[in-house]
């Protein structure tokens, strides 16, 4: 009875410490983060999807605290995934939730520490969310996140020289769409030929990817 | 006498004619009528042609209606009815001088028959040019005036496949140069058509009345979808090339999805419509000199 009790007070306090240790980890990544008031950054963006030929876009990026992202096209028609501004992690640190330690992960190389964030709130649109930090240097290095309306979408993040900010040199939205499908009379196509032709990777009709590639930030 | 006198007498004589005005009147009206129903509803119909792609994305669709996107929209509609303008003035190039009695005399002048018909057939290409630039001019030119620049989307469904393809504004004009040039030789097949139908008739209702049925007939079997009728008949139908002017937008694109500026996906198969629409001028052509050398002016 006595070891039995030293066991589980062993184990006790070890899940106690660890979940502090996560919630100290989130709260100095939630820091780091929180060094930047507003930003303003020029890159360029390239969406794909199956439905969608369209070229890499030059993009402006400009981010206000706390959960303020817009994205703008330097010149040209621009095709911004709803739910991009996801990329802001202030965004989702920004709510109140509950971490969960998920262990650590070997991703590319790198010891990540996964922890899983629950949203308090039941208004919360966000239903479970996945990180994964580089403890050495504080940043999200990857994340998924599982919303109500949205589906589901991943990131994963490049740091280079604004790693000290937090902020990363080339984010990889992965994000669901619904498919695209027009009648022929609109379009007023009949072109069989040369749709004979036409490769389309179906799997990947639902599944859209945006590459944000960070040239210059300018932090406030 | 030469041809090119006899040209400058027919067109001389087609601009004499009211009709020949009812087309650019009729593009002009079609034209302006796209423009402001656009100009006052536009992004409904851009709603419509987003539809799926806005709860996935989104886009400024102001900037998507621009001049370009618009000139694209009014030919799509427009160049399947232009057929009917054409045959107005063309079928009207033999018949007419015989309805009006002057064929007679115009083949008793020291000229040979064959002069006169490629005369009368460069009049109508002549006029089919005149009437393209004119829907070049309100199309493209007035609706990049109204509506601004910018980056061109196509809408495009492809066997099952809908597509949205955005060519980069500086790889936009001579696509449309293209395009212009293609709807030159498509009309050009109408006007041959309707020359030579010219041929048969004593008025300039039948042939004008016959080409625009023959137009619609092939038309209508063109754009049917069944694939007994794509294998064995739309190859045969001059109608099914007309359109071919849109694959001067369908973009080549990277395996990542990424257009290729300058490219053109599939330009055998424009060559190959093209070829074809030629061959289609050629041959009617030969067998109008051929008939109009034997035709019969004395009964």
């Amino acid at each position: 009875m006595k070891y039995t009790t030293i066991i589980f007070s062993t184990i006790l306090i070890g899940i106690h410490s660890h979940a502090q240790d996560v919630n100290t980890l989130i709260k100095q990544v939630k820091n780091k983060l929180d060094n930047v008031n507003s930003y303003i950054a020029t890159g360029s963006m390239k969406t794909s999807i199956a439905y969608l030929k369209i070229p890499i876009a030059k993009v402006n990026i400009q981010y206000k605290k706390p959960n303020d992202l817009i994205i703008k096209s330097n010149n040209g028609v621009t095709f911004v995934p709803k739910g991009v501004d996801a990329i802001s992690l202030q965004k989702l640190f920004s709510s109140e939730f509950t971490a969960i330690d998920g262990g650590t992960e070997m991703i590319k190389q790198k010891k990540l520490r996964t922890v899983r964030l629950l949203p308090t709130s039941q208004q919360s649109n966000i239903v479970l969310s996945t990180v994964y930090i580089n403890e050495s240097d504080l940043v999200v290095e990857k994340s998924s996140t599982t919303t109500k309306d949205d589906g589901t979408y991943e990131m994963e993040m490049q740091y280079g020289k604004y790693i000290q900010f937090g902020l990363p040199d080339r984010i990889v939205f992965t994000f669901n769409a619904k498919d695209y499908k027009i009648p022929k009379g609109l379009t007023l196509d009949f072109d069989n030929a040369s749709s004979r032709n036409q490769k389309i990777d179906k799997t990947m009709l639902n599944k859209g990817r945006a590459e944000i590639v960070f040239q210059q930030y300018t932090i406030n | 006498m030469s041809i090119w006198k006899l040209l400058e007498i027919e067109l001389y004589k087609i601009s004499k004619r009211p009709r020949t005005y009812i087309s650019f009147a009729a593009i002009s009206a079609i034209v302006l009528i796209f423009q402001f129903a656009f100009k006052a509803d536009g992004e409904n119909y851009m709603n419509l042609m987003l539809q799926g792609i806005n709860d996935s994305f989104q886009l400024d669709k102001q900037q998507a209606m621009n001049g370009y996107f618009m000139c694209y929209i009014i030919l799509n509609t427009l160049l399947v009815q232009v057929p009917i303008l054409v045959a107005l003035v063309a079928g009207d190039a033999i018949s007419g001088e015989a309805n009006m009695g002057t064929l007679r005399l115009l083949l008793s002048k020291p000229i040979s028959r064959t002069e006169i018909l490629i005369a009368k057939f460069l009049a109508s290409v002549f006029y089919t040019i005149i009437l393209l630039i004119w829907m070049a001019f309100f199309a493209l030119v007035l609706s990049l005036w109204i509506f601004g620049s910018g980056d061109m989307l196509v809408f495009r469904v492809a066997g099952e496949v809908s597509q949205i393809m955005q060519i980069a504004q500086d790889d936009i004009v001579w696509r449309y140069l293209a395009a212009f040039g293609y709807a030159a030789v498509a009309l050009t097949v109408i006007a041959s058509l309707a020359v030579f139908l010219s041929l048969f008739a004593e008025n300039s209702i039948g042939p004008i009345i016959t080409t625009i049925c023959i137009v619609l007939v092939f038309t209508i079997v063109s754009n049917m979808n069944i694939p007994v009728i794509d294998t064995h008949v739309k190859p045969f139908l001059f109608t099914s090339y007309l359109v071919g002017w849109k694959g001067f937008f369908y973009i080549a694109t990277t395996q990542d999805g990424i257009p290729i500026k300058g490219s053109i996906e599939d330009i055998q198969s424009i060559q190959r419509s093209l070829m074809i629409l030629v061959g289609h001028i050629g041959l009617l052509l030969l067998l109008s000199i051929y008939i109009f050398k034997r035709k019969d002016i004395l009964s």
